[in-house]
C-alpha cells in the first residue's frame, strides 16, 4: 500500500512550479453593472484667497527689520532672572548684554540692521498683534552687520536694572526688539535669546571672568499687515513668502453612491512663477515642501485679510512632506487631502468649507556646498499659484470607485 | 522544500454556493461515497448517523483532501494547481448503557475562489478578488442499536460558515489609491435536525437519513474605508433532503454498497440574479474487497472501488451571460475511485486512502471545464489502539 500511496502523494501534493491558483476570471460573473468603475471628477474651486498670517509666530525664526513693504519687531519675556552670586570674594559686574544669535543669512547679506531694544510697557501674550505693545524705557541700541551675534549693552546701570528686575519681575514685562533703519531684514533664532551678565571675582590664585545667561521665557516676533491686502480678485495667490501667506480653498465635491471607495481627492495647484524671499533671494532649483492641511468650519469669503479669521481646527488635519519640486519643470503642487473628506463633503455639502493649506517649513538646496537647509515661510521665497480667476485655475481632482456586486 | 501552498479552487466557485464537499471519509470516499448503510464496530457514514450505533469505546478520525485541477476556459486560457483541504474530522465515544456520542466538523461547500484580471471599465486598473468560506457544519450525533438488526441515530447540525471576498483595486497612477472593499455573506447560526436508521443483516443492510429545512437570515456587508453597507431581509434555506443506501455480500470477501442522496435545493433557497438552484443529487456505488488475514501480500490488503456522479445544486449563468436571465447551465460532475487501507491488528485503528478523478462542466455551456484528481487520506485512532 505504502508503493502505491506515496507515489500518488508525490504527484497530488508535489510542489508546483507553475500555476499556484486557479483564477475565476471566466465565471466571475456578477450581472450586467459590471465589477465596479473608477472615475475621476476634476472641479474648480468656488473659492479662493491667499491669506496672510498676522498673529505673532512663536517658531524658530525672529525676524527683524524692514524690506519693502515688510515691516517686523521682535518680543521677549523673562519668567526668571538668574544672577550671579553677590557674595564672591571681590565680585564685580562687568556688563549685561542682550544677546541673539543668528540664524540665517537673508538675500545677500549685505547692510546692516540698527535696532532698539526697549522695556514694554505692559505685559504681552500670545494674542499680541502688530504694532505691538506700548513700548517703556529704552534698554540700548545697536547695529547689526550680519556678522555673528546681535548684541545690545545695557550700558553702565544694566546689571542694578536686572537686580530691580529679579527682585520684582513686573519691572519689565516685556522687552522689544525693534528696527531703527530701513531696507534689511534679519533672521535670528528664537531659541537663543539671553541676556548675558558679565562679571569678574578673585579667584584663588588671580581674578576671575566668568558670565552667567537668562534665557527667555517666550519669544515671537510680529509683522505688519500685508499691502496691498488680498482682494480675493487676484489671478495670481502667493503662497508662503514673508507674510506667511496660507491657500483658503473651497470646491464643491458631489455626492458619492453608498459603499464606493475613496481612491483620491487632491488640490492640484498651478505654480505660475515665484517672488523672492525677503531681501532678495530667489527661489533655488529644488525645493521640499511641508504643509499643513487645516480643515475650515465655517463660511469664509474670499478676500479674507488674516489667517486669524478663519475658523479652523486647532490642530493639522493632516501634515504633508511634498515630493521635490524642480521649480525648472514641475508646473503644479499636488496636495492631497485626507480622503475621507470626500465622504462628509459628498453627503452634506454644508460642511464643506473647504481646507486652509499652510507651509510648515521649507527645505532648500542653496548651493552645492549646502547640502540642505529649512526655513520657515517667511526665511524663504513664496510660490505664485494661479487662481480661480486666471487661465490656469488650481482643480480639486477625486476618483471613487462604485462598490463591487454581491455574491448573490 | 515545497513552496507555500498551491490553490486550486473550483473555477464554478467564483459564484453560487461552492463546490460541494463530499464528507466521507478516504474509505467510502473509494466506494463513491456510498455510506448511508455502513455499519459495525469500526466503521461509520456521515451521512447516516445510525451508522455509528455500534462504534466502540472511542476513536477519533480525520481526512485530509490533496486535489489536483486543471480547468480548460473559453477566454482565459487554461491552468493547473494543487490544494489541500480537510473535508471533515469526527470524534466518537461510547456511553455507559449503549449510546454513542459523537461530534464532528464538516465542510458543506467551498467557496473558496481566486480572480486576477485587467479591468478597463472607467479608470484602468488590476483587479484581485481572495474569495473565502462556504456553508459548513458542526455536528452532536446520538445513536444506538435499537433491536437486534435496527440501529437509529440523530444529529443536530448548526450551519456554519460564511462567504467572504476582499476586492483590491490597483492603479497605475500612483495618485489613485488602492481601493479594497470586503463583502461578506454571513447568516444565523442555527440547528437543523438529521434522522437515520439503519436495518443490518448478516448478507445486507440498508440505511436511510432525512434531514430537516433550516431557514437562516442573511446578512450582507460590504465594507471599505470610512463605509459599511450592511443589506438584511435576505434569507438562506437549507433545503430537506434524504439519503438512501445499502449493501450487499458478494462471496466471502466482497459486498458491493449504493446510494442515492438528494438535497432539495430550489429556486426558492436563496432568491438571487447571479444563481439559481435545482436539487442536489448523488449517485453514488461502490465494491469493496475485505483483506485476508492469510495469504500473499496484496491478499491483505482491502481494495475498493466506486464512481459517484454529482448534480450540484447551483444553475450558474450560460457562458456570455451576466445572470441568470440569460439562461442557466448545471454543473455536473463524475468520479471514479480506487483505494485501499490498512487496519491496526486489534481493529481499532485504520489509516485509509482513495485516489479519485472525475471531470465537471461542460465548456460550451459554461465557459470552462475541470478535471479533477484527489488524494485522500484518513486516519482514525481507538482505544483500541491504545490497549
Amino acid at each position: 500500500m505504502a508503493a502505491l500511496a506515496l507515489p500518488a502523494s508525490m504527484l497530488l501534493c508535489g510542489c508546483s512550479n507553475r500555476v499556484d491558483r486557479i483564477v475565476g476570471n471566466e465565471r466571475l460573473i456578477r450581472g450586467p453593472g459590471g465589477l465596479g468603475t473608477t472615475v475621476g471628477i476634476v472641479s474648480i474651486p468656488s473659492r479662493d484667497s491667499h491669506v496672510p498670517r498676522n498673529s505673532a509666530n512663536f517658531g524658530p525664526a525672529l525676524l527683524l527689520g524692514q524690506s519693502g513693504s515688510f515691516d517686523a519687531l521682535s518680543l521677549f519675556k523673562v519668567s526668571t532672572w538668574r544672577l550671579p552670586a553677590l557674595t564672591l570674594t571681590g565680585f564685580t559686574p562687568i556688563a549685561v548684554h542682550f544677546v541673539l544669535p543668528q540664524r540665517q543669512i537673508l538675500g545677500t547679506g549685505t547692510g546692516s540692521i540698527s535696532a532698539d531694544l526697549s522695556l514694554t510697557s505692559a505685559p504681552w501674550d500670545s494674542s499680541v498683534s502688530w504694532p505691538g505693545p506700548v513700548l517703556g524705557a529704552s534698554l540700548g541700541s545697536t547695529n547689526f552687520d550680519f556678522i555673528g551675534d546681535l548684541r545690545v549693552n545695557l550700558g553702565p546701570s544694566g546689571f542694578s536694572e536686572v537686580q530691580q528686575w529679579a527682585a520684582d519681575p513686573s519691572l519689565a514685562p516685556g522687552f522689544a526688539l525693534i528696527r531703527s533703519s530701513t531696507g534689511t531684514v534679519g533672521s535670528f533664532q528664537a531659541s537663543g535669546a539671553v541676556f548675558r551678565i558679565f562679571y569678574q571675582y578673585t579667584g584663588p590664585d588671580s581674578t576671575e571672568t566668568d558670565s552667567i545667561d537668562t534665557h527667555m521665557s517666550l519669544s515671537a516676533y510680529i509683522h505688519g499687515p500685508m499691502s496691498p491686502p488680498p482682494t480675493g480678485t487676484e489671478t495670481a495667490m502667493i503662497f508662503g513668502g514673508e507674510f506667511e501667506s496660507g491657500l483658503a480653498l473651497r470646491a464643491p465635491v458631489p455626492p458619492i453612491t453608498d459603499g464606493s471607495s475613496v481612491n483620491e481627492l487632491r488640490f492640484l495647484l498651478p505654480v505660475t512663477g515665484t517672488a523672492p524671499a525677503i531681501d532678495g533671494a530667489t527661489m533655488p532649483d529644488t525645493v521640499f515642501l511641508s504643509v499643513d492641511i487645516y480643515r475650515i468650519r465655517a463660511p469664509w469669503t474670499e478676500g479674507v485679510t488674516d489667517q486669524a479669521t478663519l475658523t479652523i481646527d486647532a490642530s493639522p488635519t493632516s501634515h504633508l512632506v511634498l515630493p521635490q519640486f524642480l521649480t525648472a519643470q514641475d508646473t503644479a503642487l499636488s496636495i492631497p487631502l485626507p480622503r475621507v473628506l470626500t465622504r462628509e463633503w459628498g453627503a452634506d455639502s454644508t460642511s464643506n468649507e473647504g481646507v486652509l493649506i499652510r507651509i510648515r517649513d521649507v527645505t532648500v538646496r542653496p548651493s552645492p556646498l549646502v547640502l540642505r537647509m529649512v526655513q520657515t515661510p517667511g526665511e524663504s521665497p513664496s510660490f505664485l499659484i494661479g487662481s480661480r480667476e486666471s487661465a490656469r485655475p488650481p482643480v480639486l481632482r477625486f476618483s471613487t470607485t462604485t462598490p463591487p456586486p454581491g455574491r448573490f | 522544500m515545497c513552496a507555500t501552498p498551491a490553490r486550486a479552487n473550483s473555477v464554478f466557485s467564483a459564484g453560487g454556493l461552492g463546490e460541494p464537499s463530499l464528507e466521507e471519509n478516504a474509505r467510502l470516499r473509494a466506494l463513491g461515497g456510498a455510506g448511508a448503510a455502513e455499519n459495525g464496530p469500526s466503521s461509520c457514514s456521515m451521512v447516516n448517523p445510525a451508522s455509528i450505533a455500534e462504534a466502540s469505546y472511542l476513536w477519533i478520525e480525520a481526512t485530509m483532501l490533496s486535489t489536483r485541477r486543471s480547468i480548460s476556459t473559453n477566454d482565459f486560457g487554461s491552468e493547473s494547481a494543487y490544494e489541500s483541504s480537510f473535508p471533515s474530522v469526527r470524534l466518537v465515544v461510547r456511553l455507559p448503557g449503549g449510546t454513542v456520542l459523537g461530534g464532528s466538523y464538516l465542510a458543506g461547500t467551498d467557496g473558496q475562489f481566486q480572480v486576477d484580471r485587467a479591468e478597463t471599465t472607467g479608470t484602468a486598473s488590476r483587479l484581485r478578488i481572495d474569495g473565502t468560506g462556504g456553508i459548513n457544519f458542526a455536528r452532536v450525533t446520538l445513536a444506538r442499536r435499537v433491536t437486534g438488526a435496527v440501529r437509529a441515530g440523530i444529529d443536530f447540525d448548526i450551519v456554519s460558515g460564511s462567504f467572504r471576498e476582499e476586492w483590491r483595486r490597483d492603479f497605475s497612477s500612483p495618485s489613485l489609491a488602492q481601493a479594497r472593499d470586503t463583502l461578506e455573506a454571513d447568516w444565523d447560526r442555527l440547528g437543523r435536525w438529521r434522522l437515520g436508521l439503519q436495518y443490518a443483516r448478516e448478507r445486507f443492510a440498508l440505511g436511510a437519513a432525512y434531514e430537516t429545512a433550516r431557514r437562516l437570515p442573511l446578512t450582507f456587508r460590504q465594507r471599505t474605508t470610512g463605509s459599511e453597507v450592511k443589506t438584511t431581509g435576505h434569507t438562506l434555506e437549507i433545503p430537506d433532503g434524504y439519503v438512501a443506501g445499502f449493501s450487499v455480500a458478494l462471496g466471502g470477501r466482497g459486498h458491493v454498497v449504493g446510494q442515492y442522496r438528494r438535497q432539495n435545493w430550489n429556486d426558492e433557497s436563496l432568491k438571487s440574479d447571479l444563481v439559481d438552484f435545482r436539487a442536489l443529487e448523488r449517485y453514488s456505488i461502490g465494491l469493496e474487497r475485505a483483506a485476508r488475514t492469510m495469504g500473499g501480500r496484496f491478499d491483505k490488503l482491502p481494495l475498493r472501488v466506486g464512481a459517484t456522479f454529482l448534480k450540484w445544486p447551483d444553475l450558474l449563468p450560460r457562458a456570455g451571460a451576466a445572470e441568470v436571465s440569460g439562461g442557466v447551465a448545471p454543473v455536473d460532475e463524475w468520479a471514479v475511485s480506487i483505494g485501499s487501507g490498512l487496519l491496526t491488528p486489534d481493529g481499532g485503528g485504520s489509516f485509509d486512502f482513495s485516489l479519485e478523478g472525475g471531470r465537471r462542466g461542460n465548456q460550451d455551456e459554461l465557459g470552462a471545464r475541470e478535471t479533477f484528481f484527489r488524494l485522500a487520506l484518513s486516519l482514525r485512532v481507538s482505544d483500541e489502539t491504545w490497549k
